[in-house]
């Protein structure tokens, strides 16, 4: 027998999101219009009992179907993220897909697939599984960018997407190719053993098949210059969506691309490091520059999202143990930011998903002082300000810079931190310090939401000033 | 967890009680704004009742850090919750916990929106400048040092003048950007001493213990050096004060120029001084030069201003560079006038900012020329603007004398030019501040508008009675307060002292490290 009921443990966390996704594809046939909701609700409990499992299995270390798949702690870790992602956006979809009358069941299912393809992603040491992952939780994300279908922006987003996506793609399949040529296998592991006893000619193409690769994860990560599309479909994806987005997909690539160059790419890293180095710094100073320019909450969150993409980068850079499980650690504390700010952004949107401009922020510090103080916190948090949990992530990365002795690297982020500080606090600028909105403004009043928002407040504080379980689970997680 | 000799968490309690505060005032309905006052009032001024025992039982026989408390914290890279105050951070503790009530007294009338939030976010501010001094964990002396940022970047943002949002963010963002190069310098701190001990550790103790090698001190001293320069600050660090000051709220203007400035000297003595001692003295005459360019600048550029606010502004530069100037002078004298300068301008300066706060919430103008014969319509005024007036100036009788002649002394000691350079800074002070003093409250009543100008009331008198003792106190029997700092200053002064070689430039082992100590001439 190819393969056993051993090889099926291995993805039990995965079978169980298949299993409610396929369980939505049936239901939803018999759910009358007023009771979509309950779609939302299976997706939820799909979510739920898949995290459980990853959550017992935490420490279980072991590879299935011919090493195709493996399931350790890094990957574990990874899940949860993507997991804890993924509740908040379903939870944060409920009323707002009522709202824009698209409450269909395809939306929770098609998510659902796209995360077992993101824990696929984040579970294999084969380029070609890796490959496979990427394109099938691509296609999850091109229809839920373009899933309020009568919205001209958001099939745009979703078409634009599409487009340089497989571009993208294309590259990746072509780098595999190459490395399967020069040795003979996807498996990085054996790419490993051979570019160890490589000839310089080999190694030379070997790197010419590293930036390929690194293409389509660059575009998975909003890395610098791959990162064009972020910010039209982060502004043009339903909100909830970008907030996903935003995270968990790129949770998948980061480990994936940390799978890549530490393991696979190893015996190269002196010259991948300085590859990253130059991407790094770019992706950072990029994204914080033209970030300084928006006027609307979502694409700003974009373009911070790019920046943040070059500060994980830098932990990547820094090539030891401290780096990767700071990638780690920063994944795991983003998402409580960024999905909290996403948050934000929904509560003051509009039918069609419109009236995001920061502009409507005025005055809301006072008006809900709640949540204005959520925001504040959200946003001393992404400029990593302490007492949040950005601070400590990104001392952690850059802790990871100086300690590879990349001083250059550590001071160029640091600064960008200071960039971005402008942008952030503008944010606040405008919601404590402009005085009252003139205009009547109103709110997306979904209890859901708001509770989302000040979750993940606390969530954001409590990290910050207790960090210390977090981040030890996240540099224990690292082991390769 | 190491406890210490009162047995009991004191510093912790100083530190959080206001934290405390805050969660509870943010439960009182924002409309009730008078239990909100009562409430943060009482909450801080029990915070000063329960700082003193620090002052009662401090031992001043002894350097090592006293009323420590040392808890881990985030495992996985050693950090602690490690804080105790010594002679040096001792008084600077009381000095925040002493000054920031009579601020927010000051504020009962001049705060009317928002009242809620304001008292929250000095409830908040009084935590994080506390953390600061009494921090001896680097990384949670970072935390503390950029915490304090938020709110003082609220209080001049959301109460303060029509350019508040300009000065603000310039405020924060001047700030910050030293604060993170300080944190680059922090991490490789810690790898670099891994390197050559052998222990990763973020003790600021121990890392005074065992500075680097001659080679590495550069780079780390300088990015320190960037950060606390631009809090002092000296000058030409300091263009984010005036607008800072001219913009904040009374109470945002005294806390800073109280507190907030000072953890920039402080952060020197903390750091650079006993971290980095070779470039201590390489950079002596450097920061020297910068310090009395300060002192004469911030003095000149006072005598200009036509607004009063800014005036007492530019003087902190230039009070500030006397203490600057004290403290690399490197000689006993030197340091302790130097902190006692840090006192002195607490105390004065903060005065001043509340006096012209007074005036500001009757007229709701500071400039000069709106004034003018104020001392018969409004004596008492008129007499506490004096005696602070004669502080800041520094006349032999109250404390300015004692801190800025201990620090001439020093500087006197050091290379004897200084001290007779510096001598003439005493001249431009009377200068710029006696003119304004004349404008403002001699002559003839210039202005009908200031014709029934109410003299101070009780509130006033009780936030500027405790500060005028002090004046007092310190000028005329200074030994309080030095008796205590002696010991702390010789033992910083013995750690400067010592320069590391390396023996051998091949190798760069601990044990390659030798310290030398050198004996005082």
């Amino acid at each position: 027998m190819l393969y056993s009921t051993h090889d099926l443990v291995a993805i039990i966390p995965e079978l169980i999101l298949t299993g409610f996704a396929f369980a939505i594809l049936l239901i939803d046939l018999w759910l009358p219009k007023r009771a979509k909701t309950v779609n939302g609700l299976l997706a939820l409990f799909g979510v739920v009992f898949s995290f459980a499992s990853v959550l017992t299995m935490y420490n279980t270390n072991m590879s299935a179907f011919n090493n195709m798949i493996v399931m350790d702690r890094a990957s574990n870790f990874a899940s949860i993220v993507m997991l804890l992602t993924a509740f908040v956006a379903i939870v944060m979809s409920f009323d707002f897909l009522k709202r824009e009358d698209y409450n269909l069941g395809e939306y929770y299912e098609v998510l659902l697939f796209s995360i077992v393809a993101m824990q696929i992603l984040a579970s294999t040491y084969s380029l070609i599984v890796m490959f496979i992952a990427v394109e099938t939780l691509s296609i999850g994300m091109y229809i839920l960018t373009g899933f309020l279908r009568n919205k001209d922006e958001s099939v745009e987003g979703a078409m634009k997407y599409f487009i340089l996506g497989s571009f993208a793609s294309t590259f990746l399949v072509l780098g595999i190719g190459m490395f399967y040529g020069l040795f003979g296998s996807t498996d990085l592991n054996v790419i490993r053993t051979g570019l160890t006893h490589a000839s310089a000619f080999y190694k030379w193409i070997a790197i010419l098949a590293f930036l390929f690769v690194f293409v389509g994860f660059g575009f998975k990560i909003a890395a610098f210059p791959f990162h064009s599309w972020t910010p039209d479909v982060y502004a043009s994806a339903p909100t909830p969506m970008s907030a996903f987005m935003s995270v968990a997909p790129k949770a998948a690539a980061f480990l994936a691309l940390l799978r890549f160059v530490a393991v696979g790419m190893g015996p190269i890293e002196a010259n991948w490091t300085k590859i990253l180095w130059v991407i790094a710094v770019a992706t950072m100073t990029f994204g914080n520059t033209v970030a300084l320019w928006q006027k609307d909450l979502k694409r700003l969150l974009g373009y911070s999202s790019i920046a943040h993409a070059g500060y994980m980068l830098v932990g990547i850079t820094a090539a030891n143990e401290l780096g990767y499980g700071s990638v780690m650690f920063y994944l795991f504390a983003y998402l409580f930011m960024n999905l909290g700010a996403f948050a934000v952004a929904e509560f003051i949107s509009q039918k069609e998903d419109r009236g995001t401009e920061i502009e409507n922020l005025r005055g809301f510090g006072y008006k809900y002082p709640l949540i204005g103080a959520a925001m504040l916190v959200f946003m001393f948090c992404l400029a990593g300000v302490p007492p949040t949990a950005g601070f400590v992530g990104k001392y952690y990365l850059f802790s990871a810079a100086v300690k590879s002795h990349l001083y250059w690297l550590a001071v160029i982020g640091v600064i960008n931190s200071a960039i971005s500080a402008y942008f952030y606090l503008n944010i606040v600028v405008v919601m404590y310090m402009r005085g009252e909105q003139e205009k009547e403004v109103n709110v997306f009043n979904s209890v859901p939401v708001k509770a989302v928002i000040l979750l993940t407040a606390i969530c954001v504080l409590y990290i910050g000033i207790f960090p210390s379980s977090f981040l030890s689970a996240a540099l224990n997680s690292i082991a390769f | 967890m190491d406890m210490n000799q009162l047995h009991f968490p004191i510093l912790s309690l100083v530190t959080f009680l206001p934290l405390v505060g805050a969660f509870i005032v943010a439960l009182i309905n924002e409309e009730h704004e008078n239990l909100i006052k009562y409430v943060t009032f009482a909450f801080l001024v029990l915070d000063f009742i329960v700082s003193l025992p620090l002052f009662f039982y401090f031992d001043p026989t002894t350097y090592h850090m006293q009323f420590v408390e040392r808890v881990p914290w985030i495992k996985s890279l050693g950090f602690q919750y490690y804080v105790g105050v010594d002679g040096i951070s001792l008084f600077l503790v009381l000095l925040t916990t002493f000054l920031t009530p009579l601020a927010q007294l000051s504020t009962w009338k001049a705060i009317d929106k928002k009242v809620k939030l304001f008292n929250i976010t000095i409830l908040l501010m009084q935590t994080g400048m506390l953390g600061v001094f009494i921090s001896l964990d680097m990384f949670l002396f970072y935390v503390f040092w950029e915490v304090q940022l938020i709110p003082m970047y609220l209080m001049i943002g959301i109460w303060g003048g029509p350019n508040r949002v300009f000065a603000t963010m310039k405020f924060f963002l001047y700030t910050f950007a030293g604060s993170v190069l300080m944190m680059v310098a922090i991490m490789a701190l810690y790898f670099l001493h891994h390197k050559f001990t052998g222990v990763y550790t973020s003790d600021m103790v121990k890392l005074m213990q065992s500075p680097l090698p001659y080679h590495l001190q550069l780079w780390l001293f300088l990015a320190f050096f960037i950060a606390f320069a631009i809090k002092v600050p000296m000058w030409p660090f300091h263009t984010w004060l005036p607008w800072a000051h001219v913009e904040a709220p009374t109470a945002g203007s005294v806390l800073l120029a109280g507190i907030l400035l000072k953890m920039g000297t402080y952060g020197f003595l903390r750091f650079n001084l006993p971290m980095f001692p070779d470039m201590t003295h390489a950079f002596a005459i450097l920061i020297i030069i910068l310090a009395v360019i300060g002192i004469f600048y911030g003095a000149f550029v006072a005598m200009v201003q036509p607004d009063i606010k800014k005036l007492v502004a530019y003087s902190s530069v230039s009070h500030l560079g006397y203490s600057m100037l004290g403290m690399f002078a490197l000689t006993q004298v030197g340091v302790e006038g130097s902190i006692m300068q840090m006192i002195n301008h607490g105390i004065s300066t903060g005065a001043l900012f509340l006096l012209v706060g007074i005036v500001y919430e009757r007229r709701h103008t500071r400039l000069i020329s709106e004034y003018g014969g104020l001392a018969s319509l409004t004596p008492a005024y008129a007499a506490f603007f004096m005696i602070f007036t004669l502080s800041s100036i520094a006349v032999p009788g109250t404390n300015g004398f004692v801190g800025e002649f201990m620090v001439l002394l020093g500087a006197f000691l050091y290379k004897h030019i200084w001290g007779i350079l510096v001598a003439f800074g005493g001249i431009f002070s009377a200068t710029y501040m006696l003119t304004m003093y004349k404008r403002v409250f001699f002559n003839k009543v210039t202005n009908p508008k200031n014709l029934g100008l109410p003299d101070m009331n009780i509130r006033e008198w009780l936030y500027l009675v405790p500060l005028l003792v002090f004046v007092f106190w310190i000028g005329i029997y200074p030994s309080t307060f030095l008796s205590k700092m002696r010991v702390s200053v010789e033992h910083l002064l013995k750690q400067v002292n010592r320069t590391t070689v390396v023996s051998s430039a091949k190798s760069e082992q601990v044990s390659m490290v030798k310290t030398v100590v050198v004996k005082k001439g």
